[in-house]
């Protein structure tokens, strides 16, 4: 019920006051048509009114680090838009609901975006599973729909675009550099959930194409504080670098704890547990390492530099901006414009517009694969120095042929 | 032999985490009767408290986090707990639940929900029996298994101890003898609970701190209190140990994911071979049984 | 059949059913599409709820694991619609693994040695270890991906269905077990595990009955939320939805259907308003409010509603269940047998850790004989009767009911065979009025007599709580109960205790009477020498663990050991 408005002039978010919120929901619960039978007034008038966002975030459970980052850049994103003058002329409204990380909460979200809130566009999730949930939803209801974090979801639809990056982007090039660099005996860890066996998928592949050899793999549940048996395992293979996906608090404890047992001495480290979030915990333990990314808040340009300057103003905070937010800034204004070139909000109408969008992103110009719906833009090697994710290389646009069932 | 050697550190390592925390969730389960479900958040809190006053000198810290515990303790028992004990297991049970949830939530407000890390005192390893070991690992181990080895000489061999035993064993036996219960039930919840808060504290060093940090500690510590014979003080202690020995041999030996399976497995077999919890005192054990008619 | 469905269904129920039915019904003609799935969700979460009920609130039995059942069913349906498994056969298997994981758990922490805690650490390793193994089998489940249901009958074909089935379920396991005679040694367990076994109840056989019934119902809750939920992963069985639904009982309210609705629809559709209207910060106000209920509203709002519309005392005692038996003869389980003695102790005994208590016990009691047991202070009669009555093991030496060996069969078994048993402590239940305690103990009656006008009294107090009862009262209720419950052998301790003289003397007269005409056989320990004289065939005296002698009561006094000992005459 959350309708917040991003006025021209006001930087201001606004909620509506909680009394008013409350008796809104009241009335739609108790509203005079009901299920059955009752008219569908969104039937027809609509084309041109203001174009409506439901935004999925879960700002709260154990996601909530993403998931605040995502809802960040992305309401810097509709900020801009509507300073720019909004969509069809008129300011994008956005309803915004916490998922939660959790399933059942996704799926009646998704459900309450499409049905009562009848919103043109779904944007978010963190975790797959909720994805997932919320993008059935969005298709069976005929809404298109997005994400925005890195990751290896086989899900796809006629109305299902993308912005993460998946782990063929992440790894191409990275992995060979780190062969060179370090050598042939590659350790993976990971926690123990699809996305980290899938990178892992692929980073098996690309390590034996780049002549390396994969030492020890090991996989930990979510929430493991206790790596000494893993560390154990992963230094008696004696590897040169290590290829990390662990994840959330487990990435620090994973991080901390392999420095003390002395498993990164000589060693290198890259993967998502060196990702911009994890750097204000683990600091010098990540500086002078290399990362791939598509978004750092040290490229180049006046976009992304009043994009940093409006982030840290409007959230008081200097660490590393993490990649989602940079994702989600342009991926909202991606659709803004696929809109704007479509001319109305019709699902079929936009995602044609998406499928051949070429647009300029923060880090150069951004566009979908039409047949497999990964989203493609520039990658860049950073390495990391005292908070800085500093540019060294730009490796263009990485293609991904992986085969997904998107019509 | 040395695969042997790091088996034992990291056994002993997490025997001083878990022992520090199951004795403080065995006295307030002991003595009050009470589950307490948001013991790992005391342990979140402990942590946190080592992040905020990054400042402070590393052991002086670790008192200011005691003192906290202390003080957050009381302040819980008093406003929560006092008046929910004669309602039994599931009242207290769910308040805790209750107070869990706020703890995390207040942690996630104040310092969010990006992790967070505390730097460690003692850099460096130390050679064990041809195997290096961290240094602060070793230290905290034996620093927590002091911190117990002196609260179960103080329950076992001061008269305060005894008090605190009379009246776990009999609440009004030991109203009759004097001992004010009201003050021994929220001395205890406070000793207890800031058990976990010293634990947090002391392990922060190797934690990735977030607000949800605290739910992995309550499973292990509720074992360890629960598969040994409850109403012995020494028992959760021990209990430690078993779970500490099981999960680093069977992490040792198996993946992790599957070694959390046989983990649970195990304990389900522990508990319907011994549903009493089990026995150190096999030998009479067996003779009493042995006496039964065949 | 139709007189036991109108014992059953009352003129309230009906038009509580009807109305719910209605409501039901209507909802879809009132709601706009999104509430409607809210409210589909949390009539599953409430089906879910009310699953746990049974267990936790109805028969006591601890469970902090209960979403592994709830996503055991979710699973099932979830895995029969990926791979094309008739929906029906994959519900079915769901609640077959529910089941089966729910008889281990419960033959492993509800036996007669477990303690209360034991389930506690069972259930959770459970519902750890079932979500852990939904992650890690990902060929069956997908993984943390999960796997998708789709639901094909729209927003209001899934309602109805949901609304049918939950409605279905609720009533029939209210009308089988919650109105039958599980419901009744539900409420006698749990408010007095003592004295329910010594009717004859199967304490560890009613709980695990109740949490297999209490699993099944989480399972098909889960089965019927897989359409609604849209995508099940692994967290839905979880530690935190296995605390989730605990929550929703404490707010609605411990040990009634609408509690349990109510609960899981609050907080469902308060998580919805609640998050719109104050964000991220509504968790925290949720363990607020929790934290307020638990601490200011102990039975839930359930409770709170009932404290302000007052409903009669022994509807709220009852919880819901019907406490007085069918009226219908039960089964003869007469014990009598031709000649021999009807109760028999063979060389006893027992044993407290280093402490010897009986010390070689032997006694036989005939049929329809007053037999008292007396002696000084730790002479081990009490001790004694614990064991005959199945309350102790001993250490050696057998005891038989009626020619058989009962030495290794718990106490509930023993009643069965028509042994009657009264506590030194009055043990009858507490939270129950009078009558209704009569009415229990009758409908679990092994054959009871003809209703003894002397109990008038009881029957017709049915506005006061038996704790509110004076002591001496609260013993006659014992009495009264083991009484009408129709016993064989009835074995007292020091059934006089705190009584006036006039009183002893004049129980003593009405045990004498009953047990003339009943032919009850009667065990007593007593400590009253004028209530022994008066009632006793035979005296047994017990000293130091030993019979020291036994006779008439003027054979006994005149003994000189008996006198030193006991009598403590020089």
């Amino acid at each position: 019920m959350v309708v917040h408005t991003f006025e021209a002039a006001g930087v201001i978010r606004r909620r509506r006051l909680a009394v008013a919120g409350a008796s809104a929901l009241l009335l739609a619960l108790s509203a005079c048509g009901g299920s059955v039978g009752g008219g569908d007034s969104a039937e027809g008038g609509d084309e041109q009114g203001p174009v409506k966002i439901g935004m999925l975030a879960p700002i709260t459970g154990p996601a909530a680090p993403e998931g605040i980052a995502l809802q960040r850049g992305f309401d810097l994103a509709i900020e801009h838009i509507n300073d720019a003058g909004g969509v069809f002329g008129q300011p994008v409204e956005v309803v915004f609901i916490d998922d939660q990380a959790d399933p059942a909460t996704a799926t009646q979200a998704a459900q309450r975006l499409v049905q009562q809130e009848d919103v043109d566009y779904i944007f978010g999730t963190i975790t797959d599973d909720t994805t997932i949930a919320a993008a059935n939803v969005a298709e069976q209801a005929g809404v298109p729909m997005s994400q925005a974090i890195a990751t290896a979801l086989d899900f796809c639809s006629p109305h299902f675009w993308p912005f993460g990056e998946t782990p063929t982007q992440l790894l191409t090039d990275l992995v060979p550099r780190m062969v060179e660099e370090f050598g042939p005996n590659v350790a993976l860890v990971g926690n123990d959930y699809v996305f980290p066996r899938t990178y892992h998928e692929v980073s098996r592949q690309l390590i034996e194409e780049a002549g390396g050899t994969v030492v020890a793999e090991e996989y930990a549940p979510l929430g493991t504080s206790d790596w000494q048996p893993v560390i154990n395992r992963l230094g008696s293979a004696a590897p040169d670098w290590i290829l990390s996906a662990v994840v959330g608090g487990d990435a620090v404890s994973f991080v901390q704890q392999a420095d003390q047992f002395g498993l990164l001495e000589n060693r290198g480290l890259t993967g998502v547990s060196v990702d911009q979030q994890f750097y204000p915990a683990l600091g010098a333990l990540l500086d002078g390492r290399n990362q791939v990314v598509r978004y750092s808040d040290q490229l180049p340009g006046d976009v992304n530099e009043q994009f940093v300057a409006d982030y840290r103003a409007a959230y008081g905070t200097e660490d590393p901006i993490p990649g989602v937010a940079g994702n989600a800034y342009d991926g909202m204004r991606f659709i803004a414009e696929a809109f704007e070139q479509a001319g109305s909000t019709d699902a079929d109408a936009v995602s044609a517009e998406i499928a051949e969008l070429e647009f300029e992103g923060l880090g150069g110009e951004m566009t979908f694969d039409p047949d497999n719906h990964v989203a493609l833009a520039p990658m860049y090697l950073t390495r990391i120095d005292g908070g800085a994710y500093a540019i060294e290389e730009e490796l263009g646009v990485i293609s991904d042929d992986q085969v997904k069932d998107c019509g | 032999m040395e695969s042997l050697v790091t088996l034992g550190l990291s056994t002993l390592s997490l025997f001083g985490f878990y022992a520090l925390l199951a004795l403080g969730m065995g006295l307030v389960f002991g003595q009050l009767g009470v589950v307490n479900v948001a013991h790992g958040e005391f342990v979140m809190v402990g942590a946190y408290a080592m992040y905020a006053f990054d400042a402070v000198p590393f052991p002086l810290r670790v008192l200011v986090a005691v003192v906290l515990g202390v003080a957050l303790s009381l302040l819980t028992e008093r406003a929560i707990l006092r008046k929910l004990y004669v309602r039994g297991m599931l009242a207290t049970l769910l308040a805790m639940w209750g107070l869990a949830i706020v703890l995390r939530q207040l942690a996630e407000a104040v310092f969010g929900a990006t992790p967070r890390s505390v730097a460690s005192p003692v850099q460096g390893s130390v050679e064990v029996l041809g195997v290096q070991y961290p240094a602060y690992r070793l230290v905290v181990a034996l620093v927590s298994l002091a911190v117990v080895a002196v609260a179960l000489i103080v329950v076992y061999r001061t008269s305060l101890g005894l008090k605190l035993r009379a009246s776990i064993d009999n609440r009004d036996m030991a109203a009759v003898l004097g001992i004010p219960p009201r003050l021994m039930i929220a001395g205890t919840f406070a000793v207890g609970t800031t058990l976990a808060v010293l634990a947090g504290a002391l392990q922060s060093p190797v934690l990735g701190l977030t607000p949800g940090l605290g739910v992995a500690f309550l499973a292990p510590a509720f074992f360890a209190v629960l598969v040994v014979r409850p109403g012995s003080l020494a028992g959760p202690v021990m209990g430690a140990l078993v779970v500490a020995l099981l999960s680093s041999l069977l992490r040792r030996y198996l993946t992790e994911t599957v070694a959390d399976l046989f983990f649970f497995a195990a304990l389900v077999v522990l508990i319907a071979v011994r549903p009493a919890g089990l026995s150190w005192r096999l030998p009479r054990w067996s003779s009493t049984r042995s006496k039964q008619p065949a | 059949m139709i007189a036991a469905l109108r014992r059953r269904v009352g003129r309230g129920h009906a038009l509580a059913l009807v109305g719910a039915a209605l409501a039901l019904a209507a909802a879809p003609f009132l709601l706009l599409p999104y509430p409607l799935t809210l409210l589909t969700l949390a009539l599953v979460y409430g089906l879910f709820a009310f699953g746990l009920d049974i267990a936790w609130g109805r028969a006591g039995v601890v469970s902090i694991g209960h979403a592994a059942f709830f996503g055991l069913g979710a699973y099932g349906a979830a895995i029969a619609s990926a791979r094309d498994i008739p929906v029906l056969l994959g519900v079915a298997g769901g609640v077959v693994a529910a089941l089966v994981l729910a008889l281990v758990i419960g033959l492993a922490g509800l036996g007669r040695r477990a303690l209360a805690s034991t389930m506690a650490v069972l259930t959770l390793a459970l519902t750890l270890a079932v979500s852990q193994g939904a992650r890690s089998w990902t060929g069956l489940t997908n993984g943390s991906n999960g796997l998708v249901v789709l639901s094909d009958s729209g927003v209001v074909g899934t309602y109805y269905r949901t609304a049918g089935i939950v409605l279905g379920t609720v009533v029939v396991v209210w009308l089988i077990v919650l109105r039958g005679s599980l419901g009744r040694r539900f409420v006698a367990i749990r408010l007095n595990q003592q004295r329910a076994e010594h009717l004859g109840i199967d304490p560890w056989r009613t709980k695990l009955i109740a949490l297999l019934i209490s699993a099944g119902i989480s399972a098909l809750a889960g089965a019927v939320a897989a359409p609604v939920i849209g995508l099940i992963s692994p967290s839905i069985s979880g530690i935190v939805m296995s605390t989730e639904v605990l929550v929703w009982l404490a707010v609605g309210g411990l040990g009634t259907i609408t509690g349990a609705f109510l609960g899981a629809g609050l907080v469902t559709i308060g998580n919805q308003l609640l998050g719109d209207v104050i964000g991220s910060w509504y968790l925290l106000m949720m363990g607020v409010l929790f934290l307020l209920v638990v601490r200011f509203a102990p039975e839930g709002l359930v409770g709170v509603v009932r404290s302000v519309i007052r409903r009669p005392l022994r509807e709220k005692a009852a919880g819901g269940a019907v406490l007085a038996g069918t009226g219908a003869p039960p089964p003869d389980r007469s014990t009598a047998t031709a000649g021999g003695p009807v109760l028999r102790a063979r060389d006893v005994e027992k044993d407290f850790g280093p402490v010897p208590v009986i010390q070689g016990i032997d006694l036989d009691v005939a049929a329809g004989e007053v037999v008292c047991l007396i002696g000084p202070n730790g002479a081990g009669k009490t001790t004694f009767l614990a064991v005959l009555a199945g309350e102790h093991v001993p250490e050696r030496g057998r005891v038989w009911i009626a020619g058989r060996d009962v030495t290794a069969r718990p106490a509930h078994e023993r009643a069965r065979m028509g042994l009657g048993r009264m506590f030194q402590i009055p043990s009858v239940f507490l939270e129950l009025t009078p009558a209704q305690n009569l009415a229990l103990a009758r409908a679990e009656g092994v054959h009871p007599p003809a209703p003894l006008a002397l109990y008038d009294r009881f029957t017709s107090t049915d506005d006061m709580l038996a704790k509110d009862l004076p002591l001496a009262d609260r013993r006659a209720l014992e009495l009264a109960m083991a009484l009408s419950w129709g016993p064989e052998i009835l074995l007292l301790d020091e059934p006089a205790a705190g009584l006036s003289h006039e009183d002893s003397v004049a129980l003593a007269r009405t045990l004498r009477e009953v047990a003339e005409r009943t032919g009850c056989t009667l065990v007593a320990v007593e400590h009253d020498m004028e209530i022994v004289r008066e009632l006793a065939d035979r005296v047994v005296v017990l000293a130091d663990g030993r019979i020291l002698v036994e006779g008439s009561m003027d054979e006994v006094s005149a003994h000189d050991e008996v006198r030193r000992a006991y009598l403590g005459v020089a």
